[in-house]
């Protein structure tokens, strides 16, 4: 009788404890993003399509490469989600469907209003060690998507074919966008790393523990010639390390669009 | 009795003559002064140096690691065609930089447009390249593999070609525990080996830590240097690691050197200060390797520095041009310049390709 009163006692205080203890865990869901290349209204058709910019310029795109980073959802309440940073480094590749479409886990349940990322890999990161350069973030995976001379990710490469390019020796006319620049290890130099939000025109991304949303982004080619600044293929066939990437920058931190969101 | 034994026994006869065969062999292997220890590497630190800026606590310098790293750089698989490899244009006799070549050939005999540095006391150096591009030893090997007048290759194809080798998962195994050859791997192996390329045992070194004297030319020599080259090639390393640009004529330079990094005006024709340690192995000079002779060197600095408005303030003092010495001077200078030659480290087998 005593043991038995001893041994219940002893339960008792370990479920007391838990109890006390245990801390209702929050829960958490899944949200999918699919990032849509575009010229204006129209899907680009990489390679096939042929475009024209305000300037009249014709283009064809063959190469259309960008790194988007530090993603975080806005709630409605106005708090701000933010993805763990490991968690949220994407290379976007034009020629590949499997890279532009993508779920995020362990994101805490909630109605999401907005979107935010870097587009560009931040500067702790690209002065990072290479133990720690792993996945999209790959300098060997991916090295058309860095400069290994002056080491630094290539935030956004686009590639292709103008008439109003000049004609190189073997008779291609290409124009070369590599826009990057993280500030400089040492010295300053430029920063082309730009924020994008993505509001989601009065909707709400509903994200339950068996609710996965999926937001459909657009990314809008044609902005990198006609934003803020206007572009010209003839004037800058090549623009890659220099001041002049400041304003293409400047031209795709207005890039990406809202485009629809699905919720199931 | 044991003479029956032996008799008795078949195999006795074999046995005796393979041992009367193996016997002095053997002897002479216990007795041999000369035989190698096994091989055991690891990051020495010279006890005359500073503290090293390479982060050997993310990758320690182990035996394995070193092997691989070496087998890596001396290896013509990391370039398009198989015919270039780090270490045809970092050759040990000249401290690892291209004797005799002003510019180095790449794949299809294409030229560079640099003179190939020396390698050595690398974990000592927080910017590599002449014009300091790269600020992580780590992360310099990719340039010259894709650079296309150097090697001219995808690292992701120069990795593919070590997946498919016969020793180099082995080798990847021994160094970092699996045979998975990851790029971070590949970078840290050639990390290990270089920046075990310590050269500290040069006469001067001797003389520095007590175990040898310097003649009075070379002491007279020394003293010249600290009074009229020691602001820039300072210290121990005999480099201030900094950017200057030192009065080369540039009417025929393209190249602006550290501007292309910082893309600052005030940065143009800057390259880095090179150490003097081996200098006077390592001909030709300067970063496009123009001038042949250390008499050559020293004549430009007395009679040949040219005025530009990125000009280092050091050569134009007192509105004189350079740094003036008399031919004396010349000669002493060089002759100390010639006690930082390490000839242990020039030598050392456990460096070279073969």
């Amino acid at each position: 009788m005593k043991t038995k009163i001893i041994i219940l006692f002893f339960f008792s205080s370990v479920f007391l404890f838990g109890c006390k203890d245990e801390v209702q865990p929050e829960r958490t869901g899944e949200m999918e993003f699919v990032f849509r290349n575009k010229v204006n209204t129209l899907p680009l058709a990489q390679n096939v399509g042929k475009y024209s910019n305000a300037l009249g310029e014709d283009f064809v795109v063959t190469t259309f490469n960008y790194y988007l980073s530090n993603f975080e959802l806005v709630k409605d309440d106005g708090s701000v989600y933010t993805i763990p940073k490991d968690e949220s480094y994407f290379l976007i590749r034009g020629n590949d469907g499997t890279t532009s479409d993508f779920a995020i886990s362990n994101i805490p349940e909630g109605d999401y209003v907005a979107l935010r990322f870097s587009i560009g890999i931040d500067r702790e990161k690209s002065m990072s060690g290479v133990e720690e350069r792993v996945g999209d973030l790959d300098i060997v995976d991916h090295a058309d998507m860095y400069w290994s001379w002056n080491p630094g990710y290539i935030f956004m490469k686009l590639e292709g074919t103008s008439s109003k390019a000049p004609e190189s020796p073997s008779g291609d006319r290409i124009f070369r966008y590599h826009i990057g620049g993280y500030g400089g290890y040492d010295q300053e130099t430029f920063n082309n790393i730009r924020t994008a939000e993505i509001n989601f025109d009065n909707t709400k991304a509903i994200l339950r523990e068996d609710k996965t949303p999926r937001l459909i982004v657009g990314a809008n080619v044609a902005k990198l010639f006609d934003g803020v600044n206007t572009i010209s293929i003839e004037s800058n066939p090549t623009i890659m390390f220099a001041e002049k990437s400041i304003e293409v920058a400047d031209n795709y931190e207005k890039m990406f669009v809202f485009d629809h969101l699905h919720n199931f | 009795m044991p003479k029956n034994l032996i008799t008795n026994n078949p195999y006795s006869f074999i046995m005796v003559a393979s041992m009367l065969i193996l016997a002095p062999i053997f002897f002479i292997a216990c007795d041999d002064d000369d035989a190698p220890p096994p091989l055991s590497i690891s990051f020495e630190q010279p006890s005359h140096f500073p503290e090293p800026s390479y982060h050997f606590d993310k990758n320690p310098v182990t035996t394995a690691g070193f092997l691989l790293g070496k087998k890596l750089f001396y290896d013509g698989k990391l370039s398009r065609d198989g015919s270039i490899s780090c270490g045809s244009c970092h050759i040990q006799a000249a401290a690892f930089a291209h004797k005799d070549h002003d510019l180095s050939h790449g794949v299809d005999d294409l030229l560079g447009t640099r003179n190939a540095p020396a390698i050595q006391n690398l974990a000592w150096r927080n910017s590599f390249f002449w014009d300091g591009g790269v600020h992580d030893l780590d992360l310099l090997p990719l340039s010259p593999i894709e650079n296309p007048v150097e090697m001219d290759e995808s690292p992701a194809t120069a990795l593919d070609k070590l997946r498919n080798d016969d020793e180099y998962p082995a080798m990847f195994e021994a160094a970092f525990g699996s045979e998975e050859i990851t790029s971070t791997r590949f970078l840290q192996a050639l990390s290990q080996f270089m920046t075990t390329l310590v050269s500290a045992n040069s006469k001067y070194d001797k003389y520095l830590i007590g175990e040898q004297d310097l003649t009075t030319d070379e002491l007279e020599g020394l003293q010249l240097v600290e009074e009229k080259c020691a602001s820039c090639h300072s210290g121990v390393l005999f480099t201030d690691q900094s950017f200057r640009n030192n009065g080369l004529p540039i009417f025929f330079l393209t190249d602006k050197g550290r501007a292309l990094i910082t893309l600052k005006t005030e940065d143009e024709y800057k390259f880095k200060v090179p150490s003097l340690r081996n200098i006077a192995v390592t001909a030709p000079y300067m970063h496009d390797g123009r001038l042949w002779t250390l008499a050559d060197v020293l004549e430009h600095y007395n009679t040949g520095v040219q005025d530009h408005n990125t000009l280092d303030s050091i050569l134009k003092q007192g509105g004189n041009l350079g740094i003036a010495l008399t031919e004396q001077e010349k000669s002493k200078i060089i002759s100390f310049l010639h006690t930082l030659t390490d000839q242990e480290f020039l030598e050392n087998r456990v460096f070279a390709e073969f």
